[in-house]
């Protein structure tokens, strides 16, 4: 079997997709299974290429077609193969939820959001398998763009603001990004992906390629304070596109990173690791601080993302720190432990939002507040994003336990790089950064389920809530498996992971970060007695059995079904336990960072005796809003008023500027 | 030679007076029309420079006045009535402006064969941008700018003896291309606003 015959399958699988699709123009049931059927294919040509990598070796190809200065040449490494499985996987998954979600839009330019759908996967996937920085960076745009206008599919007035603020903020990356590119071909010579190094480029080349690359890529990774397009433009997309763009498409931003920090910059000065673990710190403590706050689901979710992508940098970050003081094993460790978790994040990152996107399917609202008890009508969904939760509160036996376990395991061993006292309490300081992360995580989820899917239902929208049907739950239940898999084979990844990573590390310096002593409580001197993680899931299998047991000795008992006693009054939902209320302690714990403000309007005209009616809200307020973008905004707004000054809208002034100009340099040029 | 330079100068100085749209159409025909009768004295009767020659009858002389004609015919009404600079105002600019131009071809290639040729097309060069910037009507300022570009492809001409056929044939149909675009551009100005005058244009800033 050929690579290039597979690369090529998943190529015209997109493109019969894309060119067939806007002739069913008139038959949309078609029109839909078609367009996401070639999808889940496509995507699934996508994993077999990486996984023919992984057993085969790197993988270069050109394209028979090429012009110059834009080579179509492919080069998919086992980096570039990690991250196309990653993305087929969960683009197959979420074309198949597609299937049924998409039928909600079938009146709102049905055939243009399918076609942009396939268009936005085939260029995630062509993202991290091109080899030319031309190609990449048309790639990258048309990536921005498609996702940009599915942003924009709802077409409110929100997600249209949200598309737009998506739009300008990935372009300012996209400039960045183009800055690095542009100075690393500059300086090797050569536009091709494997030749582009600047080892021999001075330290400031290096240093600026950096910054650039850190900035452009943070902005589409979502880091904090470049974060503040994410919370609004993937809510605001289509469920199964949130999926893709929250699990997946971050994601490449996290390849773009790998790709320079571990291929084309070589390694880099200590203060470059040092601040990738200062802005993933922030990002994932204020990124879930955010998340357990709100009580949008899908906003829930978004900010978790940007919470979730800064422990990838943490892991990023500390590899970059260790390769810099020349700890290989422990670099690739903490490398192994950031791709880890983007593989995890992924998938449970895409079944969180399937299980929102089916609540809010059955509920058509997404906020919490008038969710409640769909346990009892969506038992399937329940379960599914009870399993999502517990992966993403990184509770074994599942895929999140694991790599923040390893990021645990890395960041331990960050103060022996660091050195010195300093260096010693910031390694100490990120360990507990990130302790509070996970609890506060856990805290999220936990309001995230319970309000949703417990106690009862909370508005008369949830009570006609029923069951989505199949075709939604069997890529939940996937994805639900996947989490399982992904935690109790953890040591076959890391294996995985080490093919992934060998090729940037001198031969043979990173060959013991793969062995098991990582997943084994204590240090490796305990080895033979420590807990290893298969042995933690035989724990939580012989608790269940245990549980089993007893319930088979002692019988069912005496059930007694009735509401619950609540002083003789009958309890309805508004004296249930609401999101905000839930937050509160968070709230007011986090007071300094999230300043909330109250406000609670009393209608006077009532009598206090019979009962006022109370409105009570509370606003949160963000602290890079108010020091970075309002000031930058108002900047704005006044240099605009000064440019009115000089654009009067008269077409001869215009002229009249370029004439003034053309006259200047004619006489410049004879130098009188 | 000179003559021809001569009239070329002329025709501007007559664009820079003329206020009826139809007057500034015919002149700009003539002047397309010695530019392809320097084009051939220059060439001395090669091949490629009478294909240019023949380009410029064809499009500049024939299609480009047609197409203006044409809208002109539909704009009974408008004529420049109050242009920023006043036909003796502009007369006089004008002059600064060729003064200006044969100065500044002086004094950087005195002894370049033709610098006369030159000067000249710099001179339509810098009075078609003045004509654009001082007339307030669509078909006035297309006139202006292909005087400008007559005055382009003067300079290229004169500065290297014909350039290669494809970037003529490339020039040529720029201009076809933009002229035609805005001729459209015009029609629909007279369409939504009743009248050519570009100042209305300023109604569309926000």
């Amino acid at each position: 079997m050929e690579f290039s015959l597979l690369y090529g399958l998943m190529l015209l699988l997109f493109a019969t997709g894309l060119l067939i699709t806007p002739f069913l123009g008139e038959k949309l049931k078609v029109a839909n299974v078609f367009a996401h059927g070639i999808a889940i294919l496509g995507s699934l040509a996508a994993v077999l290429c990486a996984s023919f990598v992984f057993v085969n070796g790197a993988q270069a190809m050109k394209l028979p077609f090429q012009l110059t200065y834009m080579a179509f040449s492919v080069r998919v490494d086992t980096l570039s193969a990690y991250f196309l499985g990653i993305i087929g996987l969960v683009a197959a998954a979420a074309s198949m939820y597609a299937i049924a979600y998409g039928k909600e839009y079938f009146k709102q330019r049905f055939i243009l959001m399918a076609e942009l759908y396939l268009a936005f996967i085939l260029s995630m996937l062509l993202v991290v398998t091109v080899n030319h920085v031309f190609m990449f960076l048309v790639v990258w745009e048309v990536m921005s763009v498609t996702s940009f206008l599915l942003v924009g599919q709802e077409n409110s007035q929100a997600s249209t603001k949200a598309a737009y603020l998506y739009l300008v903020m990935t372009h300012v990356g996209t400039a960045f990004i183009m800055t690095a590119f542009l100075l690393l071909a500059n300086s090797s010579g050569s536009m091709e992906f494997t030749a582009l190094r600047v080892l021999g480029a001075n330290e400031w080349t290096r240093n600026i390629v950096f910054l650039c690359s850190f900035i452009g890529f943070g902005m589409k990774a979502g880091i904090i304070p470049l974060h503040v397009w994410l919370p609004k433009a993937h809510p605001a997309a289509p469920t199964h596109v949130s999926a893709l763009m929250s699990g997946v498409m971050l994601k490449t931003a996290i390849y773009g990173m790998a790709r320079f920090y571990l291929e084309f910059l070589g390694i880099g000065p200590a203060w470059w690791g040092g601040m990738i673990l200062l802005f993933a710190a922030i990002s994932a403590v204020l990124g879930v601080l955010y998340a357990v706050v709100e009580h949008d689901i899908k906003s829930l979710l978004a900010y978790s993302s940007v919470e979730n992508i800064g422990l990838i940098l943490l892991g990023v970050g500390a590899g970059m720190v260790f390769m810099s003081s020349g700890l290989p094993v422990l670099a690739g460790l903490a490398w192994a432990a950031a791709f880890f978790h983007v593989f995890n994040h992924a998938v449970f990152k895409a079944l969180l939002f399937f299980g929102a996107g089916a609540v809010v399917h059955a509920t058509h609202t997404r906020d919490m507040e008038h969710h409640g008890g769909l346990i009892k009508v969506m038992p399937y969904t329940s379960v599914f994003f009870l399993i999502g939760s517990a992966a993403i509160a990184a509770l074994p036996p599942f895929n999140g336990f694991v790599s923040e376990w390893l990021l645990f395991q890395s960041l331990f061993a960050l103060p022996m790089a660091l050195g010195g006292i300093g260096g010693k309490l910031v390694g100490a300081i990120l360990i507990s950064l990130l302790g509070l992360t996970g609890a506060l995580a856990a805290a999220c989820f936990v309001k995230a389920y319970g309000i949703m899917f417990l106690a009862k239902s909370r508005s008369a929208l949830t009570e006609k809530a029923v069951e989505v049907p199949g075709l939604m739950l069997v890529p939940m239940g996937f994805m639900a498996l996947l989490c399982l898999v992904l935690g109790v084979t953890a040591p076959k990844i890391m294996v995985l992971l080490h093919q992934v990573l060998v090729a940037f590390f001198p031969e043979g310096a990173i060959d013991g970060f793969a062995s098991p002593q990582w997943f084994i409580l204590g240090t490796a001197a305990q080895a033979s007695g420590g807990l290893s993680l298969p042995v933690l899931g035989l724990v939580f299998v012989a608790g269940i059995i245990m549980a089993i047991i007893f319930y088979l000795y002692k019988g069912a008992g005496k059930t007694h079904v009735g509401e619950t006693w609540t002083c003789g009054i009958i309890p309805n939902a508004r004296m249930e336990y609401t999101a905000t209320g839930f937050s509160g302690p968070i709230r007011r714990a986090f007071g300094k960072i999230l300043r909330p403000r109250t406000m609670t309007v009393i209608n006077a005209n009532t009598s206090p005796y019979s009962g006022r009616r109370i409105v009570y809200e509370v606003h949160i307020s963000h602290v890079v809003d108010e020091l970075v973008y309002q000031p930058l905004n108002r900047y704005i707004v006044r240099l605009s008023q000064f440019m009115k000054e000089i654009q009067t809208g008269s077409v001869q002034l215009y002229i009249g500027y370029i004439m003034a100009v053309t006259v200047a340099v004619l006489i410049w040029s004879t130098r009188w | 030679m000179q003559v021809l330079a001569l009239l070329l100068l002329l025709s501007a100085f007559l664009l820079m007076r003329a206020n009826r749209l139809a007057s500034a159409v015919h002149i700009l025909l003539v002047q397309s029309a010695i530019v392809a009768a320097v084009c051939v004295m220059e060439g001395t009767a090669s091949i490629h420079m009478l294909v240019a020659a023949i380009l410029t009858i064809v499009i500049k002389v024939g299609i480009i006045p047609y197409a203006l004609l044409r809208v002109v015919k539909l704009l009974r009404h408008e004529r420049e009535v109050n242009p920023i600079l006043g036909p003796n105002a502009s007369s006089l600019v004008a002059a600064a402006t060729i003064v200006l131009a044969y100065a500044l071809i002086d004094r950087t290639l005195p002894a370049v064969l033709g610098w006369e040729t030159l000067a000249v097309s710099l001179s339509l060069v810098l009075i078609g941008l003045l004509l654009i910037t001082t007339r307030h009507q669509a078909i006035m300022q297309i006139v202006g700018l292909i005087t400008m570009e007559n005055g382009l492809y003067l300079i290229g001409l004169s500065t290297t003896h014909g350039l290669p056929l494809i970037i003529e044939l490339g020039i040529f149909f720029d201009v076809l291309v933009a002229v035609s675009v805005l001729v459209i551009l015009t029609y629909r100005l007279k369409k939504s606003f009743q009248s050519t005058d570009t100042s209305i244009l300023k109604k569309l800033k926000g």
